[in-house]
């Protein structure tokens, strides 16, 4: 355990930092309460909408194919690690299997899924 | 192309004939979804089924043909198990397709997601099936399910239908949680060695002297996993609301091929992974056996909708089924005979219930007062089904049951076999009842001018040959014993070559 | 190179913070975090047993489970997002048709 002390040591810096600086800017500043202050910042415009708005179910629809399609990077990685050794046969195996991704693509798109309108 | 990169290849040469029924499944499915559906067949929805039934026919060919042998660095393996359990989910996704005309043609959407989402499900069986490595069962069971709840979920506009889905998603994703983790303890436990079940049982009882916790822990959280995929007490809750829920052709598919590929996972990894530490497991897989026995019997007595009935005596079967996972490698073969009759009278008696429902005549078992009237055939086939549930003999229901019995005896599994034997006479009374409901009460009276419906080709077909080989099945005992040994003593072999 | 063992007790509060959602918490979609934080807990340990002993079979399951968590993910928010269609709700408590 002797390896971690300066990362016990950093913890604890970094749990004092804030609270000093807190405490000090508590003390120091003056106190004048407004019912403006308490109003959401919206780049300095009056916020015209609850923050809590209901997003169009589209957004998920897309989130999800994203995400998806996204994950599927992961399995390129140990063919990134290994291209040397694997040479034109990792190549080729890595090309078909985007080519299946490219059956998925075919088959959203085919469903109207990327239309937005 | 240098010697690593072309031995893998020669590799994969090789090993993909052990897996061309899957590669065939996949790769039309995805063909199915795009551009199939796109070039052929647009809008014409009731051309899919054949299509579909065809690719099962030919796979079905195809798993015969397979030869037998271990391939990808031994994680996948092809023998009699592997064979056996392959036909047996072929066979119920058949059936599936089969019995699902009804439902689909009533349905004003696209349906080829329906079938191909089944091709991707059973190709998942069939790997689950030849799993020997922890990486390819996860792999397969997690194929299977994810399929499987979007088929529960497939009627998205009936409430009944998303819930049941979603709430056999949580308890799926839950389960199979706890079977990863189950999996990554036996890992840690084996030192970060193997994934394989070969290997793993025989590092297994070496590491468990010195990690006792690590591997018991592994091994009872991969039980409840397990437990989870085919619906054995105590984690058999989900199943009921799926099975009720779920389109009724979907809850004959899950009562029968993935029970039947998850039961051949359930043998490999507890008699090829684990039976170096089997008296962690024994004792709790007994308990979960004998739960499952009573519960669901006792459970699908007051049962009012026909589906939970089937649902809690399935829940009832698997219990049997565990029996013949705990006799050792001869009570693979039971297991799968069981399965096998299980297999035929479900199909036969949830053919009836869809055709039923289908007709409007609805899922109740009040629903089935005085059908002997209406479908003198149906009545007289449910109850051929119901009593081969039973057990009663000469019925191959009662074979299946009588060869895992005795199998367990001699294994020395008396109490269980006492508790099997009562719950069975338990579950007569249930079935019975159905049986009383159809031939003994009146009909309520049909509306003016109602006529019963004539049965449709694929149903009379399921129901005619159900009933024949439930009637006539255990003529046939001696061969199909023959060909079931074949499942045992490959299993033998199988404990003993590693690659 | 230390020993994982530590490694086991992480993953274990990470697998039991999972559990405890699944069990408590009654919105569907922490449910599904939850079960995500398991499978990620039997993740981590795959990945240090898999670099203590030097296989790569760990690791590679570990990127092949991550694959599985995403295409999981996928299908239960789609279900989540039909049946809030349906009830305009997503806490499993209103999820109560289905009972026996």
């Amino acid at each position: 355990m002797q390896g971690y002390a300066p990362i016990l040591l950093l913890v604890l810096v970094a749990i004092a930092m804030p609270v000093i600086v807190w405490t000090l800017s508590r003390l120091v500043r003056p106190n004048v309460p407004n019912a403006n202050k308490y109003m959401v910042y919206e780049c300095g415009i009056t916020p015209t909408t609850d923050a809590r708005e209901k997003f169009s179910v589209r957004y998920y629809l897309i989130a999800v194919m994203f995400l998806v399609f996204d994950v599927e990077t992961v399995f390129l990685y140990p063919w990134a690690v290994q291209f040397k050794e694997l040479a034109l046969f990792g190549l080729v195996e890595m090309g078909i299997f985007l080519f299946l991704l490219l059956f998925g693509y075919g088959y959203i798109w085919s469903k109207g899924a990327l239309t937005w309108e | 192309m240098n010697g690593f990169a072309s031995g893998l290849m020669e590799a994969l040469l090789r090993d993909s004939a052990f897996i061309l029924p899957q590669l065939f499944l996949a790769g039309l499915g995805t063909l199915m979804l795009w551009p199939g559906d796109l070039l052929f067949h647009k809008g014409e929805k009731h051309k899919w089924a054949p299509v579909t039934g065809a690719i099962l026919i030919v796979v079905l060919a195809l798993v015969f043909r397979t030869p037998e042998g271990t391939g990808f660095s031994g994680m996948y393996r092809v023998d009699g198990l592997t064979k056996g359990f392959q036909i047996l989910s072929i066979l119920g996704a058949l059936g599936a397709v089969a019995l699902s005309q009804r439902l689909l043609n009533a349905l004003k959407e696209q349906t080829v997601e329906y079938y191909a989402l089944i091709l991707f499900s059973l190709s998942g069986m069939l790997f689950l099936c030849g799993a020997v490595d922890f990486v390819s069962f996860y792999f397969s069971l997690e194929l299977m399910a994810i399929c499987i709840y979007i088929l529960v979920a497939y009627l998205r506009k009936q409430e009944r239908g998303v819930e049941a889905g979603l709430k056999y998603f949580l308890l799926g994703a839950f389960s199979s949680g706890l079977l990863l983790y189950g999996i990554s303890l036996l890992f840690a436990a084996t030192g970060g060695k193997t994934t394989n079940f070969a290997e793993m049982g025989q590092l297994l009882p070496v590491v468990s002297q010195s990690n006792t916790l690590l591997v018991g822990a592994g091994v009872l959280m991969v039980l409840v996993g397990l437990g989870f995929k085919v619906a054995a007490v105590p984690f058999h809750m989900w199943s009921p609301d799926a099975y009720e829920g779920a389109p009724t052709p979907i809850t004959a598919f899950m009562a029968t091929a993935p029970k039947a590929a998850s039961l051949a996972a359930f043998i490999r990894v507890f008699q090829t992974a684990l039976p170096g530490v089997a008296d962690q497991w024994m004792l709790p897989l007994g308990y979960v056996a004998a739960a499952s026995m009573i519960l669901g019997n006792v459970a699908a007595i007051k049962q009012q909708s026909m589906k939970r009935l089937l649902a809690y005596s399935s829940i009832a079967h698997v219990g049997y089924m565990l029996l013949g996972v705990m006799c050792g490698p001869e009570g693979a073969q039971a297991t799968w005979l069981y399965m096998a009759t299980y297999l035929v009278m479900n199909f036969g008696a949830f053919a009836i219930v869809i055709h039923l429902q289908g007709t409007g005549e609805g899922e109740r078992i009040e629903d089935f007062r005085g059908l002997k009237d209406r479908h003198p055939f149906l009545a007289f086939a449910m109850m051929v089904f119901l009593l081969s549930l039973a057990g009663i003999p000469p019925l191959v229901g009662f074979f299946g049951k009588f060869y895992l019995f005795q199998m367990a005896v001699t294994q020395g599994h008396i109490t269980l076999v006492t508790i099997a034997f009562l719950t069975s006479v338990v579950s007569a009374f249930y079935y019975l009842g159905v049986v009383n409901q159809m031939y003994f009460k009146d009909a309520p009276a049909l509306a003016e001018g109602a006529e019963p419906e004539a049965t449709g080709m694929a149903t009379t077909v399921i129901v005619t040959v159900a009933c024949v080989l439930v009637l006539l099945g255990t003529g046939f005992a001696k061969p199909l014993l023959e060909w079931a040994g074949g499942i045992g003593s490959e299993k033998k072999a199988s404990q003993v070559a590693l690659r | 190179m230390p020993s994982p063992n530590a490694v086991l007790i992480i993953s274990f509060l990470l697998f039991s913070t999972g559990v405890a959602g699944i069990l408590i918490r009654r919105n569907a979609l922490v449910i599904l975090m939850c079960a995500e934080l398991m499978l990620n807990a039997a993740n981590l340990n795959f990945i240090a047993f898999a670099r203590h002993s030097g296989s790569v079979g760990g690791q590679a399951f570990a990127l092949m489970v991550m694959g599985f968590a995403a295409a999981e993910v996928a299908v239960g928010l789609a279900i989540v997002v039909a049946l809030y269609r349906r009830k305009a709700t997503v806490q499993v408590d209103d999820i109560n048709l289905l009972k026996g």
